[in-house]
């Protein structure tokens, strides 16, 4: 395959995948008249209701409404919320930078913890580190992400009185504030991905070491650290590298849930309260945001898969 | 031995070993434990009504208890005095049923369609990926939460769309683990005997991936626990009367400073559960990768 | 002793490595003594399973993680038993290198090579970027690779098998070590990139003077490039000698066995091979007992209670562990297989419609990055009763049109006629009810059967699709079983990997033979099995085929083995036919000049043998994506001309019954006409 048929490929998924993630929650958000209702509280007769269905152009055939919608989005206006009549971009301009923050450093502190010590226990199975490190990632694995705040939040903020329970000091006006506002949500949002990547590195890696390279890196009489970093690690990424674009789903439910606990003004916080509002434009926004950030990564990560190894742009 | 006795990289010697005695394989203590627990949870579940315990409806304290003070509610009483025990015993069913409900939806809809595009491939692989990754793309728990908004949710409505939400998964276990079987000799024998599709599939491939198949299944279950703790912690699961451990762990969270147990009792429940069903599943993986290992 | 044990480079004593496993301790290495002085080569021979690869990673310090070792094992006076001590790890890769079995998985496939290939040197000798480049590039020029300085920045799937084993081998030499072991190192190449390999190790042995192991299961690699050979079993050395003396007298009856059982290019075809019985040994456990005794025909009960220690002749430094030795003077092993009668071969009845006619077959593949001709219009008939072998290296398409004549893989055109019936455009289910007629056994016998069913399982699928039922089921499928000596009351219950692979090859046989076909495809029936039982199955498939009048398309890339079974043969070259006739004339005078220096590079078991003489075949196979215009050899062919560039050249006769696809083929003894220099064609 030449490589823009490749991208072309590409390209032509990841609109599909767009396209058809909008279209699924915009169905899926126009049941019913119950956004006009949900505006006008329980008093509202039929008539009303109808009336301001017809204002918001609720009575237009789906197809319509949808296409009008996609129009618009293409342009780059996706509209504006039913409630407050805001820019459906601004509220996704005000949450963006603090759900971001979040999942960056909660990738980073689950890859920075789980590289290195999938590394170490690789080499050394059945020590004490391996069982413990195991043991602990299992545990993680099974912890529901709002029990994991609301333990931090208890242990950390009631408890030791150390951080604070809830609020969100933003980078540009006190970074060490900041900081440590961000830890405890980000935190939450790192556990799940850092078990999940430690496991799956343990085991690639652990694979890796038994193969024939890895012998013969050996029968070099190369030293360990050495042979774990030039030739065992780099063939073991493969796996974690999808799973790290994978984990954007998982990263983004623990923002929802960490933002709800510490009452961070976030893009998921956002998306909760649209939700029990049904102000569909904004949860149409913030869904094609989520997706397109998720076909975005996941194609970076086919991209760096070819970095890695070699052998995939040839296959 | 004449000279000397060393050990290779990794393990130590054990002097006093019999030489020749198989290793014994490692007890699986974690199994029989985890196994206990699922099955004291299913079946306190079932048999919630013939327990002698008061209804998760019937106040059994003028208020909040702490734990260890009563029996047979020795876990305690909440704030307006409805026993713990029975609220946490009665709070499993509705979770129990849809985390299974949507296992067996997920799993049976991926495992038709996943081995299907292994043995058709062409167009009907190209569609069922493209629709795993739409799938994939959707943030999981915000459309939860956009169901929600938009209908009541029911046993059956949340466990065909946990079931919807998960296929891409259990499609592509399903998938890569057939196709890695289709590309086996013993496939191209079955072949060369005129083998069937139908049969290929549900009396070649289908027995040699059912243990991987059924390990996810485990993992699928715990999955789903997590989510309905988090929908019902965020007020939008089932709707109450019915007790909840996720709607436990949010009104206990209110009084969290005075009376930490209300969180910390379901929570560690459910942590329990989810991580017994999550430890078989890894135990019987385990197990159906080393039988793998005599293929 | 002929080498004195002071000199001595390399000196075991009593090594064993005991792994723990579910089922018991296992022994791969059992109380093993050797020396090896310095220049020396010596061949490992044995099975799989005998130890022969567990010794040599004891001597790298490559064991299992879960192994332990004992005993003595040092090099120069280190010792390198003792873990990875930094003494020990200064002679690993520095003054011992090793070649392993397969590049493709031994190179790493995210490292360049140029670094694979200096990172030894530069941790060993402790050279600069600069000067560990300059040095890489001398060793791939050594080692005949071309243009080594575009190879540096390549990755190891970029090049083909034979230049990968060429960069392994580079990689070995790095720090010029003073004993080099390869470890199987040619297995996974074919005969005429084995061929060059085996040449290059022994021309680099012998300017360096260094002391070389070959690891290999093959008597022939081993027999005309060593100076002492030690046979392996069951963990324990058997016999070992120096090389003639192997060939001529092998003591032990084990080593016996081994050199019997192997087809050779010079024995009358249909042999019956002396086989031994039973299978390879259960390694769990170290038993008071010589291993070999359970398949020993002479054993006695001291062999079942004792240990033999493996002793020398006098000072002969002949050495075998046997009680019961083969008498010094007794015939040669190899003239074993001569002396037994062959059945009498099913002769093909001439004027008799042919049973089997495949008719200009095409089979293509898409692979990214273009189309690969497999098969390209090949065509043959086979009367009933013969056995046609298709031999040819890989990539040739053999395996391709033996699947394609079954169906198993789409034919692009063509056709293959069944007594007269085209079955490549039949239904599915009109080809469903002809499988009966024609059926195959496929390589690699314990993955060609299903893990989750027992053998009855295996064998009754194709009678049940025939909707064969009840007792007539088991009737027949007991009967299929104990057709190919298999008992169906001790094995019929078992999963296909508690067999044996000779076992498992009998039941994927049964399981075909179980239909009664007329028709069997043999797709490299026993390239997976070890050189004993290979000689068991072989055997069989000659019983079946003597006893059902059975037609057999047998394809293999082991030119012995398909002389020794077929009645005719036809070798492919790159998709096509290029010879096709009688075996023992294609053999003794080929026709076509790849025919001949196929048959040139197949290692013979014969000291004696002075491989330097046969022309050697030099290059690599052509990429199949872009087959050679005109005749597909001349890229390689010694005696090319421009008209093989132009033109393809038909399989025309050559002779009466001899078909050559060759413009210029080789006739009778005489020499082929120098081509002029100018007129000479090159890629």
């Amino acid at each position: 395959m030449s490589s823009t048929t490749f991208v072309a490929k590409k390209l032509s998924h990841l609109l599909a995948v767009v396209l058809l993630v909008s279209l699924g929650v915009t169905a899926l958000l126009s049941q019913g008249g119950t956004v006009a209702a949900q505006i006008l509280g329980p008093n509202a007769n039929a008539g009303q209701i109808a009336e301001l269905e017809r204002q918001l152009g609720l009575d237009r055939p789906f197809a319509e409404r949808y296409l009008s919608w996609l129009a618009d989005a293409v342009r780059g206006d996706l509209g504006e919320s039913l409630l407050t009549h805001v820019p459906v971009t601004e509220v996704i301009a005000n949450g963006f930078a603090v759900t971001f923050e979040l999942m960056v450093l909660g990738l980073g502190i689950a890859l920075l913890v789980a590289v290195p010590l999938a590394a170490y226990t690789a080499r050394n199975v059945g020590g004490k580190i391996d069982t413990i490190a195991t043991g602990v990632s299992s545990l993680f694995m099974s912890l529901p992400s709002f029990v994991l705040a609301i333990g931090l939040l208890y242990v950390f903020a009631v408890r030791l009185g150390m951080l604070p329970v809830s609020g969100w000091v933003p980078l540009t006006e006190d970074p060490v504030g900041n900081l440590r506002s961000a830890i405890l949500p980000s935190l939450v949002l790192a556990l799940h991905p850092m078990a999940t990547f430690f496991r799956v590195l343990r085991s690639d890696m652990i694979t890796t070491l038994q193969q024939d390279f890895v012998l013969t890196a050996r029968a070099k009489g190369l030293n360990t650290a050495y042979i774990l970093l030039r030739h065992a690690l780099r063939p073991s990424l493969t796996t974690l590298v999808s799973l790290a674009g994978l984990s954007i789903g998982s990263l983004m439910t623990g923002a929802v849930i960490s933002e709800v606990i510490f009452r961070l003004p976030g893009m998921g916080s956002a998306i909760v309260n649209a939700v029990t509002q049904r102000d569909v434009p904004i949860v149409q926004g913030l869904v094609l945001l989520v997706a397109l950030t998720y076909v975005v990564v996941n194609t970076l990560v086919d991209i760096l898969q070819a970095v890695i190894d070699p052998r995939v742009q040839t296959s | 031995m004449s000279a000397t006795m060393t050990t290779g990289p990794g393990t130590r010697a054990a002097a006093a070993e019999d030489e020749d005695a198989p290793v014994r394989r490692r007890p699986p203590v974690s199994l029989v434990l985890c196994s206990a627990w699922v099955v004291l949870v299913l079946a306190s579940t079932l048999l919630a009504g013939l327990l002698p315990i008061a209804g998760y409806d019937e106040p059994v304290a003028d208020g909040a208890t702490p734990p260890f003070e009563s029996w047979p509610e020795f876990l305690g009483a909440d704030s307006v005095g409805l026993s713990v025990l029975s609220r946490v015993i009665h709070g499993a069913q509705l979770s129990l049923a849809v985390a299974v409900l949507g296992t067996v939806i997920g799993m049976a809809g991926g495992v038709a369609l996943g081995t299907a595009a292994a043995y058709f491939k062409g167009w009907l692989a190209t569609v069922v990926n493209l629709l795993s990754d739409v799938v994939l793309a959707f943030p999981g728990l915000v459309l939860l939460l956009a169901m929600a908004s938009v209908m009541r949710p029911s046993v059956w409505s949340l466990s065909a769309m946990l079931g919807l939400l998960s296929l891409p998964s259990s499609l592509r276990i399903a998938y890569a683990n057939a196709n890695v079987q289709l590309g086996r000799d013993y496939v191209l024998a079955a072949r060369a005997l005129g083998t069937p599709a139908w049969r290929m599939i549900v009396r070649e491939v289908l027995p040699n991936i059912t243990h991987s198949l059924v390990a996810f299944g485990f993992v699928m279950v715990a999955t789903f626990m997590i989510a309905l703790g988090a929908l019902d912690f965020l007020g939008i699961g089932l709707p109450p009367p019915r007790p909840s451990w996720g709607g436990m762990i949010a009104s206990g969270f209110d009084s969290i400073r005075t009376r930490p147990y209300l969180v910390f009792v379901p929570a560690a429940v459910l942590l329990l559960t989810v991580f017994s069903f999550n430890t078989i599943g890894d135990r019987l993986r385990e197990r159906a990768d080393g039988r793998g290992g005599h293929l | 002793m002929t080498h004195d044990e002071a000199k001595s480079l390399l000196r075991i004593r009593d090594l064993s490595v005991r792994i723990p496993t579910a089922r018991g301790a296992i022994w791969p290495l059992d109380g093993v003594d050797l020396d090896l002085g310095a220049g020396e080569t010596l061949g490992l021979v044995g099975e799989s399973g005998s130890g022969k690869s567990m010794l040599v990673r004891s001597i790298m310090g490559v064991t299992p993680a879960a192994s332990t070792l004992s005993g003595e094992l040092t090099f120069d006076s280190v010792d390198l038993a003792g873990g990875r001590t930094e003494q020990a790890r200064g002679v690993w890769g520095k003054r011992v290198a090793m070649v392993f079995q397969d590049s493709m998985t031994s190179l790493n496939p995210v490292v360049r090579i140029g670094r694979q290939v200096s990172e030894g040197a530069r941790r060993h000798l402790g050279l600069t970027a600069a000067q560990a480049r300059e040095r890489t590039l001398d060793l791939l020029d050594l080692v005949g690779i071309p243009d080594p300085r575009a190879r540096l920045a390549q990755y190891p799937h970029q090049l083909s098998g034979g230049m990968r084993q060429r960069v392994a081998i580079a990689m070995a030499l790095a720090c010029d070590p003073d004993l080099l072991i390869a470890d199987e190192a040619t297995t996974a190449l074919d005969v005429t990139i084995q061929r060059q390999i085996l040449d290059l190790l022994q021309e680099i042995q012998a300017t360096r003077r260094m002391a070389m192991i070959i690891v290999s299961h093959d008597l022939g690699v081993v027999a005309s490039r060593t100076d002492r050979i030690a046979v392996m079993y069951g963990g324990r050395i058997a016999e070992e000698s120096a090389t003639g003396t192997l060939f001529a007298e092998a003591r032990h009856r084990y080593t016996r066995a081994l050199l019997g059982a192997l087809p050779t290019l010079d024995m009358p075809r249909h042999s019956v091979l002396p086989t031994v019985p039973g299978s390879a040994p259960d390694p769990v456990g170290r038993p008071r007992a010589c291993r070999f005794a359970p398949r020993c025909p002479a054993a006695v009960d001291r062999c079942r209670t004792e240990r033999p220690r493996l002793l020398s002749q006098g000072d002969s430094g002949h050495r075998f562990a046997c009680f019961v030795p083969v008498e010094p003077d007794a015939a040669p092993a190899s003239a074993h297989a001569a002396a037994v009668a062959a059945p009498p071969a099913a002769t093909a009845a001439a004027g008799q419609p042919p049973r089997l006619e495949v008719r200009d077959l095409v089979c293509r593949y898409r692979v990214p990055g273009g189309t690969i001709h497999a098969v390209s219009g090949i065509s043959f008939a086979m009367p009933p009763g013969e056995t046609l072998g298709v031999v040819g290296e890989s990539g040739c398409g053999k395996s391709s049109a033996a699947k394609a004549i079954v169906r198993l893989q789409q034919a692009a055109s063509g056709s293959v006629l069944l007594d007269g019936t085209d079955l490549l455009t039949l239904s599915p289910r009109e080809m469903r009810r002809r499988r009966t007629r024609i059926q195959i056994v496929l390589q690699d016998p314990i993955a060609s059967l299903n893990p989750r069913k027992t053998v009855r399982g295996c064998v009754a699928e194709g009678l049940l699709i025939q909707g064969v039922r009840g007792a007539e089921l088991a009737a027949k499928v007991d009967d299929a079983l104990r057709g190919v000596g298999v008992d169906p009351d001790i094995h019929g219950g078992k999963k296909a990997y508690q067999l044996s692979g000779g076992q498992a090859q009998r039941v994927a046989i049964a399981r075909a033979m179980a239909l009664d076909p007329d028709v069997l495809v043999c797709d490299e029936p026993v390239s997976a099995l070890d050189v004993s039982v290979q000689a068991q199955v072989l055997n069989l498939l000659e019983r079946l085929k003597a006893e059902r009048g059975l037609t057999m398309l047998f394809v293999s890339h082991d030119l012995s083995v398909v002389r020794n079974i077929s009645d005719r043969v036809a070798v492919m070259y790159l998709g096509t036919i290029v010879e096709l006739g009688d075996a023992d004339q294609v053999y003794s005078a080929p026709a076509h000049p790849y025919t001949r220096a196929l048959i040139g590079a197949v290692p013979v078991p014969d000291p004696t043998r002075d491989h330097a003489s046969t022309p050697r075949l030099e290059g690599q196979l052509p990429s199949p994506l872009s087959p050679p215009s005109g005749c597909r050899f001349r890229t390689r062919c010694p005696i090319a001309r421009q008209e093989c560039a132009d033109n393809e050249p038909p399989l025309v006769e050559v002779a009466p019954g001899r078909l050559a696809a060759c413009h210029f083929p080789l006739t009778g003894s005489a020499e082929p006409t120098a081509p002029s220099p100018r007129a000479r064609v090159r890629q």
